[in-house]
């Protein structure tokens, strides 16, 4: 081998570990200016010129806002996301065995019919769905919140898994039906578990839209005790003064969660993801 | 055990304007190995699932012993089929594939791994049970396969091509094992494969299909010796068999103006132009004054004890392929132009406008 070729390639990683750092940067920043953020007093803040490193430490935020109001808030987030995933995915599923293992007619408008509503704004919704609540005794409710979450996450779920499960080879469902399973108890029994990796990914997915979300919980709850955490954020922006501190204390431990779920189940996010790109 | 019967069966598919499988009569018998055999695309594999109940029938009946299962859902046709690719599940070890249907069925732990030992003896995977697919060979993955099947002690099995996947050398063991074990079993048996070697070492029986219509079912010998069709006649035999073009004669048919005797029953039945089957092995070579068709040729395959001799004949002007097997210390050589004859008897001929056998 000789030096040229050498010094080119040394010269290529180099390169690529410049674009590399610039977007981890890029992508990083905000979340370490977040952070820094909370852990910095009140003077700090605005201080000029900007002070990346807080001087002083200070966790009076996280103390500030850890109240029981938060933690409830809190509460409610995890408790609407886990209750809309796992919705989520039983309809998914569901609808996935017709869409992919039968030969049921009109297959394809129904999901075509499932994508172009994907399609629309979610503001575009939110009016009708905000009726539809009303009048079915939905609004103001955890349970409420769900249903309107499932507006946007089933339709992204279906399209997700249905990728996943058409990968798995239709022999396999063939031999369950021989073996002496029916055609639903091939799907559930053989298919789904084999497709485990999708489903988990398709779940963390449906996870984080739900958490993300704020409009919605902003329309659909109105008492303080079933607030999610991101209407807990809203609460600090008074009409005066803005809590800074607090507001990016708040937004840290909405971070929190996805960090979490995200470091345990990559391998699944990552696996299933690549799976559903070779045939989807 | 059962018999097997397909009585006018048929397959449309929606919107098709040819069924895949059309008025399929067949009787498989108690214990018997029948092979369906014939390119792809001919319905042989939707034969064999039509029979499983993965494939739904769309005229006539199909009865296992005396039980119609034409609407029966699979799980309760008492069947157990080896797939193409296998279709083991990724997720269970081999003693759990083998041993899920047992399962299913409700039979006991102890029943089951009883007999899921017994397979794994017979079928040399007792080391492996432990092990997941992806941690097998091909070749065990098929056994695992029909060990899964074995389990069952069902009344029919069914298998699509089980051989296909293997390499050439473990194709023709595995071959022999699985034409064995059947016979130590004796489950009916339906095999479906394109391979006419295959469809021909195995099978009690061969049923020779063509776009879904099914041709002939006769014993392999039979098939090679009296070929119904010219179907038939070319698809079964390797290298296949000589089909040449030829008109009416005294006494024969000629071939670019030489003269094959044929014997007089079949002569009496010739009217118009005809195609006349000779398998390599039925040519004469004679002398150019014997008047046998000249033959130029241009390839030898020499096997040892015989060879194959590739070569170009003239009819009526246009050129037609000639395999001869030539016996050890009679090969020509390439270039060479040699003349070849046969005996009425291994001549047969075969209608020239629908193709259907002449000879008797």
């Amino acid at each position: 081998m000789s030096a040229t070729i050498a010094r080119r390639r040394a010269t290529r990683q180099a390169g690529v570990y410049v674009a590399a750092a610039a977007l981890a940067v890029f992508v990083l920043g905000p979340i370490f200016w977040l952070v820094t953020t909370s852990l910095k007093p009140r003077s700090e803040v605005f201080a000029s010129p900007p002070k990346f490193l807080p001087t002083e430490l200070t966790f009076a935020n996280y103390a500030d806002v850890l109240t029981p109001d938060t933690l409830q808030f809190f509460a409610n987030s995890v408790i609407v996301c886990l209750g809309t995933t796992v919705m989520c995915l039983a309809f998914s599923l569901l609808a996935c065995f017709t869409l992919t293992r039968t030969g049921t007619r009109g297959r394809k408008p129904i999901l075509v019919g499932v994508l172009v509503s994907q399609l629309l704004p979610q503001a575009v919704l939110l009016v009708p769905l905000y009726r539809a609540a009303d009048t079915l005794g939905l609004l103001n409710s955890r349970f409420g919140l769900m249903v309107a979450f499932m507006t946007f996450t089933l339709p992204v779920a279906i399209w997700l898994l249905r990728g996943f499960l058409m990968a798995i080879p239709l022999e396999l469902e063939e031999a369950a039906r021989l073996d002496g399973l029916s055609e639903f108890g091939a799907y559930w029994r053989v298919i789904v578990p084999l497709a485990k990796p999708g489903v988990a990914a398709v779940g963390i997915y449906v996870f984080f839209m739900a958490w993300q979300d704020f409009m919605y919980s902003l329309v659909f709850l109105t008492d303080a005790s079933k607030r999610t955490l991101p209407l807990g954020v809203l609460a600090l922006i008074g009409s005066h003064t803005i809590e800074w501190g607090q507001l990016m204390a708040v937004s840290a431990l909405l971070l929190v969660p996805i960090l979490l779920v995200f470091t345990f189940a990559q391998r699944y996010f990552i696996a299933g993801l690549t799976a559903g790109a070779v045939k989807g | 055990m059962a018999s097997v019967s397909y009585r006018g069966a048929e397959r449309l598919y929606p919107g098709g304007d040819r069924p895949a499988v059309a008025d399929l009569n067949l009787e498989v018998e108690d214990g018997e190995f029948m092979v369906l055999v014939g390119p792809s695309g001919c319905g042989k594999s939707t034969s064999l699932r039509m029979l499983a109940g993965l494939e739904e029938v769309t005229g006539g009946r199909i009865l296992i012993g005396d039980h119609d299962v034409t609407d029966v859902p699979p799980k309760e046709r008492d069947i157990a089929m080896v797939f193409q690719n296998y279709a083991l599940y990724p997720h269970m070890n081999v003693a759990d594939n083998m041993a899920f249907a047992l399962k299913l069925a409700g039979v006991g732990k102890e029943e089951r791994m009883a007999r899921v030992r017994e397979a794994a003896k017979l079928l040399d995977l007792e080391p492996y049970l432990e092990r997941k697919p992806k941690a097998l060979s091909g070749g065990q993955r098929q056994r695992v396969a029909m060990g899964r099947a074995i389990v069952r002690h069902p009344q029919v099995f069914c298998m699509d091509e089980p051989l296909s996947n293997l390499d050439a050398k473990l194709r023709v063991s595995t071959r022999t094992q699985i034409a064995a074990l059947q016979q130590r079993l004796g489950i009916t048996t339906l095999y479906v494969t394109h391979d006419q070697v295959e469809a021909m070492t195995m099978g009690d029986r061969v049923a020779v299909m063509k776009d879904g219509v099914l041709q002939q079912v006769d014993s392999p010998l039979r098939l090679y010796e009296r070929p119904t069709n010219v179907f038939v006649a070319g698809f079964i035999g390797s290298p296949a068999m000589n089909l040449l073009s030829a008109k009416p004669g005294d006494g024969g048919v000629v071939i670019d103006n030489h003269l094959l005797p044929v014997d007089r029953a079949t002569a009496s039945k010739i009217d118009g132009d005809v195609t006349v089957g000779i398998r390599p092995e039925a040519w004469r070579m004679v002398s150019e004054s014997e008047g046998g068709l000249p033959v130029r040729v241009t390839v030898v395959e020499e096997l040892g004890a015989d060879a194959y001799v590739y070569g170009q004949c003239d009819l009526d002007g246009v050129p037609g392929q000639v395999v001869i097997r030539a016996a050890a210390g009679r090969v020509p050589h390439k270039g060479e132009t040699v003349h070849v004859t046969s005996d009425p008897d291994r001549v047969h001929v075969f209608d020239g406008g629908s193709g259907r056998r002449l000879s008797t």
